[in-house]
């Protein structure tokens, strides 16, 4: 999201006037509290100052790094931790214990083929799922280290114009044959690539790693990488085969209207290939062959990247104990924060860290620790999806508003700071009688802000919205406000316009704050993710339950000659809404000489009116999670060991009890 | 194989192209009374006489026609491209384009650069024995430019500067707004008024004659009032009407029920049924005002009874609601404010409708509010 | 066996027990050798496809009710790939272009050029042209009744196009004036009386007059309701006499109970609750207009007169957005979320009644 111009803007942003922000005024809050932020409908337009802008903050960052440069080693200053200090053992690895099980014992299967030997011919594709910084490839490369073999891996040449549009498909197609040679010549001729290696003689074992794939985007080259790996995994040219390893970074992708396209549904599917994931990238036939393996790797957990970052740490430390820079060694506070904003991204976290054990931490008197550190971190771990789900939709639906009464559960630092924000924010000018019943406080909530760290784009926000607010109203009307803009926001767009539009976020966010009732009553109020897409996959089913009766109906108008035929049969609507009482008493009256109906019409025809509440079915989320509706479902691993960590994030917040929410700001 | 839907017979392979011309009976008798030349075209007679003057001279601008639907504009420029260069040259000479039929710009680009490549070879004598003016240029006509998007116009834009020299654009539209205005510029514009019922009916009664079709003075202005000046909708439901009547045996007259029928216009008694219910004076004989205080008190079911009633009857809603505008609007006793409240709705219904929303929902609602300002 | 609907189905247009009149102009149109384009349209269940299927049968004899059925694959603009069944015969072909998605102009494109290209190769046909069924034509996007408007302009030599709809609110005004419309209007009490006791009839049972009036008044003038329901009620009580109670469709039930919460209680936990059983009705594939117009219909039965214009009102409005917004369930739930809110106010006597 934040391109590099967009940053420089933001960075010279501090020396010009804020942008507008809603809900508050005056010069001296950017100096305390967003300094840096900038607004993104403004960013590109205030781009073009020439001034170079003195930075608040980085200066004495600088210099900091300058002394460190000056007395440290050059080599290891200049590399990143993330490759000086990448696991070079099993233990060092922030990986779960049984997840590397899972991959040492499918590699073992590949090359030796298990304990009874016949297992190598199925082994033949493993794709590492997760998300980025999981540790997939390092779990790789140790395994390679510790079984000792060699990975061929294939990159994109960059000097190879790539281009996918029509004009240079012959261009790219000459790097698509490239693929394809390399991949015939890896997974047959050993010695091609043996004889080029130095210790060829040690290492005879080899496994071809794709990670950086072709173009798959473009449906010609999906297709022939589809063909490639197949016709791969089905040759028995050599033996042993060579084993291919895939890795697949699923991208968190925030700005894309994707659950909007899976809201499609039904339709043509033909949103799919957009996203990167494993089933795009290896084709269904494969997938549900017995020759792919697929294992995903989950976020790492806090407790395993708290243990690991302070390995790191410690490493550092202690290999640079002759300089003098040896006492400044992050805080407990500063890895926790690490861990926290990390979102179980752990090349993030250490990139964080680093940049943590660089720029000194202003004032490390105890007592203002954590605003400092927090005011820091925010600066180095600035990410797309900094500011938690959890969060945001707190803060949203809390609908602080300037000299609300305090929580009970506040802390006197908690209330200095209410007060000095409050102090901040101007009374707003009082409404003619006519509106009168539209005047409102002056909201602590700054939406700008919202909207530059908000990790999910607009649709999926409010569907957050939608499943949580109810909770929060004490009266109808509060609810009818924010229903009525939900349904606005959602009818306003359409397709053409979502992307022109930046003012749905504002508008929701702005409606939501407005209809809630203020202050927000405190009833500990738990966060659901929205029942949407469980229902709408249900749908889909149902959809599929349709059709299969439609067909039935069908087979047996065109076959029965007897029957009278009718042009253009049942529609969908037709049979779901006038069929379920001949199914059902079909049903209830099983009868020989009737052609038996597909069970799956109950998908549709039946329903069963109950008043139990279905809470069961709701899934809570908290701040350990990032875009909950792409999470996979629970990995018995990860759970195992979820309890602690569980425990850990309770402590730091819990529900949105306490006013932690507000260390963001 | 041989019984395959999709199965091309090879030896009829070579008739196709021949086959595809439509044979005489079967013709749309829009296509077959289009005006031969320009003094035939109906009603326009500004237009007409400007463009008289353009056949002597020969020497044509760029020329944009809009108008309703309807109204000639396509007949006009056929007429004239056909004056202008015969039956023989016509061919070569003219490329006519829908901008609904091959979208894209660049396959309209790509149409007009190997129709301009061609030489304009120009026969002196036609086979027909006159002589044409038959100018060294070639005319494209693009129908509907209205609906080309604004990009498309503006490379139309430089498509013409391009191949100003051996090409005549004629832009046909509906709308002239919709017309970028670099490109209206460039050309002369001609508005083509909607039909009087005059030089309607004077044709529609020309074209029964030809065709030996009876046709009574009710039933031409039944045509004319459900087509609202469009003379093609006009002539196309005289055909299907005839073709409805001569199909039977012996064959029936045509009504003005047919008429409406075919248009699929609501009938009128229908229309002021459903106006009683909801509480406007029908200046009908047997109407009896007893009731009405009735329905003040209790509009709802009635309403919603008549509505189902006129659904059920496959009645299309924009129908119902365009007629229901016209009573209401023309209505002799409602007044002006009353009138404007009903507007209202009807303009909300129409849009409603245009994006899909439910039928009978908005027909009720438009009932219920019209019955609500009706009663206020 | 299959549904009696289908079995006991007229298929030929001098079985059709109702609408004589249009049935008369259909048979002289087959006859006069000068078949036009076609539009039918009316209410659902009201008899357009049999009508459709009737037609077809006068034009081409009993031939045309050999079908097949075969997949065929269009490729989209963006080189997708589409799959669509398509059922045919020698002499006609059929299209639901809902299924072909966004890519209907394509798949109209294709198939009708194709169509129109191919000669009718079967010399004992009856007829020279072929024709084209195209069901629910009013989902036809814009752009594909655009594609068909000159279609049917270019190949009138030898195909004919019928297009089958609910209204012709959403068809182009051009496609509208090239085809005859035919309005088939849903049979009225008696009538479908009648088609019941022909029914029960060839089914071999006499129908009791009670029961067969009560079917017609539920069936709301659709035939095809009409006739399923019969057939599940022969099934629960083979007899058919005493009090009948016509089982509904579940979905049916669960709308009208869905109401029942509505004015029950007004809070936002109500809210939560109407809210997971919209999300239910939709997991079950009930399209959102029809819950709306379900449990609206229940609604307004149940309030006050002084409400009801006011519900409708407010059951059109989200209804409009429903239709051009994606998340069907913030409609739905807007709209409940209002009429909570009239009643409570009608019952705290606050007029909140105006509207506009």
């Amino acid at each position: 999201m934040l391109s590099a111009t967009q940053k420089k803007a933001a960075s010279s942003k501090s020396t010009r006037p804020r942008t507008v922000r809603l809900g508050s005024d005056g010069p001296s809050t950017s100096a305390t509290q967003s300094s840096k932020r900038f607004d993104p409908m403004t960013a590109f337009a205030k781009s073009q100052t020439p001034t170079p802008p003195p930075l608040a903050s980085k200066p004495m960052a600088r210099k900091g790094k300058g002394r460190e440069t000056s007395k440290t080693p050059v080599n290891t200053d200049d590399s990143l931790w993330v490759d000086l200090y990448e696991p070079s053992s099993e233990a060092e690895l922030a990986v779960h214990v049984k997840k590397v099980e899972d991959v040492r014992r499918w590699l073992s299967e590949a090359f030796d083929g298990g304990p009874s030997g016949k297992l190598t011919k199925y082994r033949r594709i493993l794709a590492m799922t997760g998300s980025a910084g999981t540790g997939k490839t390092s779990t790789l490369r140790i395994l390679a280290r510790e079984m000792g073999f060699e990975i061929l891996e294939w990159r994109n040449s960059i000097a190879e114009p790539i281009s996918v549009d029509g004009d240079r498909l012959d261009d790219y197609e000459g790097l698509f044959t490239k693929f394809e040679a390399f991949l015939t010549r890896a997974s047959t001729c050993n010695n091609v690539f043996s004889g080029s290696s130095n210790n060829s003689q040690a290492s005879t074992k080899r496994v071809i790693l794709l990670e950086d794939l072709p173009n798959i985007f473009h449906t010609d080259t999906q297709t022939r990488f589809h063909e490639a790996l197949t016709s791969l995994v089905t040759s028995s040219l050599s033996s042993p085969p060579t084993p291919l390893v895939v890795i697949i970074s699923d991208a968190g992708m925030r700005g894309e209207a994707s659950d909007e396209r899976r809201a499609e549904g039904g339709g043509w599917g033909k949103d799919k290939a957009q996203v990167l994931d494993v089933r795009t990238v290896l084709s269904k036939d494969l997938l549900g062959g017995p020759y792919v393996t697929e294992i995903g790797f989950n976020p790492i957990a806090p407790t395993l990247m708290r243990k690991a970052l302070q390995a790191i740490v410690n490493r550092h430390f202690t290999s640079k104990s002759t300089s003098s820079m040896a006492g400044l060694a992050p805080s407990k506070e500063v890895l926790d924060l690490i861990v926290e904003s990390s979102n179980g991204d752990i090349r993030s976290a250490i990139m964080a860290l680093q940049f943590a054990c660089i720029v000194e931490i202003p004032g490390q008197k105890r007592k203002n620790a954590k605003k400092g550190t927090s005011f820091v971190m925010e600066a180095i771990t600035r990410r797309e999806q900094s500011l938690a789900l959890f969060h945001l939709i707190g803060k949203v639906l809390y609908n602080k508003r300037k000299n609300d009464p305090p929580n009970a559960s506040a802390s006197a630092k908690d209330l200095r700071k209410e007060q000095a924000i409050d102090e901040l924010l101007k009374d707003p000018e009082h409404l003619p009688a006519h509106l009168k019943h539209h005047e409102r406080r002056t909201s602590r909530v700054d939406v700008d802000l919202l909207y530059a760290d908000s990790p999910i784009e607009t649709s999926l926000f409010s569907l957050y919205i939608h499943q949580n607010y109810t909770q929060y109203c004490t009266e109808l009307e509060h609810c009818e406000g924010v229903a009525d803009w939900l349904s606005w926001i959602d009818s306003s767009g359409g397709d053409a316009w979502y992307l022109a539009n930046p003012h749905q976020f504002h508008l929701l966010t702005l409606g939501t704050l407005h209809s809630l009732p203020s202050p927000v009553p405190r009833r500990s109020q738990k966060s659901y993710k929205p029942e949407f897409f469980s229902f709408l996959q249900k749908e889909k089913d149902a959809w599929d339950g349709v059709r299969n009766v439609r067909d039935w109906i069908a087979e047996k108008e065109i076959v029965d000659d007897e029957c009278g035929w009718r042009a253009g049969g049942w529609t969908k609507n037709d049979v779901i809404l006038e069929l379920g009482g001949v199914l059902k008493a079909r049903e209830a009256n099983p009868n020989k000489s009737l052609s038996p109906i597909p069970p799956v019409h109950r998908l549709f025809s039946r329903m069963e009116f109950t008043r139990t509440g279905n809470t069961g079915r709701l899934q809570q989320f908290n701040e350990g999670d990032l875009l909950a509706d792409e999470m996979p479902e629970h990995d018995p691993y990860y759970d195992a060991i979820s309890p602690t960590s569980r425990h850990g994030e309770k402590e730091q917040g819990g529900w949105l009890e306490s006013d932690d929410i507000d260390d963001f700001d | 194989m041989a019984s395959n839907f999709f199965a091309k017979a090879p030896s009829a392979k070579s008739t196709t192209a021949t086959k595809q011309v439509i044979e005489p009976p079967l013709q749309p008798w829009v296509e077959k009374y289009r005006p031969k030349t320009i003094d035939d075209v109906s009603a326009q007679e500004h237009t007409i006489t400007v463009l008289q003057k353009t056949l002597t001279s020969t020497n044509l601008p760029h020329m944009l026609f809009y108008g309703p639907p309807g109204t000639g504009k396509t007949s006009t420029i056929l007429a004239l491209a056909r004056q202008l260069f015969g039956p023989d040259n016509f061919k070569n000479r003219v490329l006519e384009l829908n901008a609904s039929d091959e979208r894209g710009i660049s396959i309209v680009r790509e149409k007009i650069k190997s129709f301009a490549r061609q030489t304009p070879r120009a026969q002196a004598v036609a086979s027909d024995g006159k002589t044409y003016p038959c100018p060294p240029y070639k005319i494209i006509i693009l129908d509907e430019a209205d609906s080309m998007t604004q990009d498309a116009q503006g490379a139309l834009r430089r498509i013409m500067e391009t191949y100003a020299r051996i090409t005549r654009f004629c832009l046909v539209c509906n709308y002239v707004t919709r017309i970028i205005e670099p490109l209206a510029s460039r050309c002369s514009k001609f508005r083509f008024t909607p039909l009087d019922s005059d030089s309607s009916s004077l044709r529609l009664a020309h074209i029964a004659q030809c065709e030996n079709v009876p046709v009574s003075k009710p039933v031409i202005d039944a045509l004319i009032n459900t087509s609202n000046g469009d003379l093609r909708r006009a002539i196309t439901y005289l055909q299907s009407a005839s073709r409805l009547s001569s199909s039977t045996q012996p064959p029936t007259p045509i009504l003005p029920i047919d008429i409406q029928e075919i248009a699929g216009v609501v009938p009128d008694n229908v229309i002021k049924d459903f106006a009683r219910v909801l509480g406007i004076d029908v200046d009908d004989d047997e109407m009896d005002i007893d009731d009405k205080p009735s329905q003040k008190q209790n509009g709802f079911d009635p309403i919603r009874k008549k509505v189902k009633f006129l659904m059920r009857e496959g009645y299309s809603a924009s129908q119902i609601i365009s007629q229901l505008h016209d009573f209401v609007i023309f209505h002799p006793t409602l007044n002006g404010r009353k009138k404007s409240a009903c507007a209202l709705v009807f303009a909300e219904a129409d849009k409603a409708l245009c994006d899909g929303a439910d039928e009978e929902l908005w027909v009720l609602e438009v009932g219920l509010r019209v019955h609500k300002s009706v009663m206020s | 066996m299959s549904l009696w609907v289908d079995q006991y189905r007229p298929r030929t247009l001098d079985a059709l027990n109702y609408h004589k009149g249009l049935s008369d102009r259909l048979k002289s149109l087959s006859a006069s050798g000068d078949f036009p384009h076609m539009l039918f349209y009316g209410p659902s269940g009201a008899g357009k496809k049999t009508r459709i299927s009737c037609t077809l049968r006068q034009l081409f004899g009993p031939g045309v009710e050999k079908l097949k059925i075969d997949q065929r694959i269009f490729l989209s603009p963006s080189k997708r790939k589409l799959e669509i069944n398509l059922v045919q015969s020698n002499y006609h072909l059929e299209i639901t272009p809902s299924e072909a998605g966004n890519f209907d102009r394509v798949v109209i494109q294709e198939l009708l050029k194709e169509i129109a290209q191919t000669q009718q190769v079967d010399l004992g046909a009856k007829q020279r042209f072929k024709v084209v069924v195209i069901n629910e034509a009013d989902s036809l996007s814009r752009d594909a009744q655009a594609a068909l408007r000159r279609t049917m302009e270019k190949y009138m030599s030898n195909m004919r196009i019928i297009l089958c709809a609910n209204s012709t609110s959403r068809l182009i005004a051009p496609i509208k004036s090239r085809c005859l419309l035919m309005r088939v209007a849903a049979p009225n009490e008696e009538e479908i009386l009648d088609v019941l006791q022909s029914v029960a009839r060839r089914a071999g049972f006499d129908l009791p007059p009670e029961a067969g009036t009560k079917i017609a008044e539920d069936s709301g003038g659709n035939l095809r309701k009409a006739v399923l329901t019969l057939e599940a009620l022969k099934m629960q009580s083979p007899d058919l006499t005493g009090p009948l109670s016509i089982a509904k469709p579940d979905w049916e039930l669960y709308c009208q109970k869905v109401a029942d919460l509505i004015i029950g209680e007004q809070s936002p936990g109500r809210v939560m609750e109407v809210r997971s059983k919209f999300y239910e009705l939709l997991s079950h594939c009930i399209p959102p207009t029809v819950i709306l117009k379900t449990v609206a219909e229940r609604v307004v039965d149940k309030v006050d007169d002084a409400l009801k214009a006011d519900i409708m009102h407010w059951a059109a409005f989200y209804e409009v957005r429903m239709r051009t917004g994606n998340k069907k369930i913030y409609h739905l739930e807007a709209w409940v979320i209002k009429v909570m809110s009239l009643y409570k106010h009608f019952f705290y006597n606050i007029d909140m009644s105006e509207f506009d």
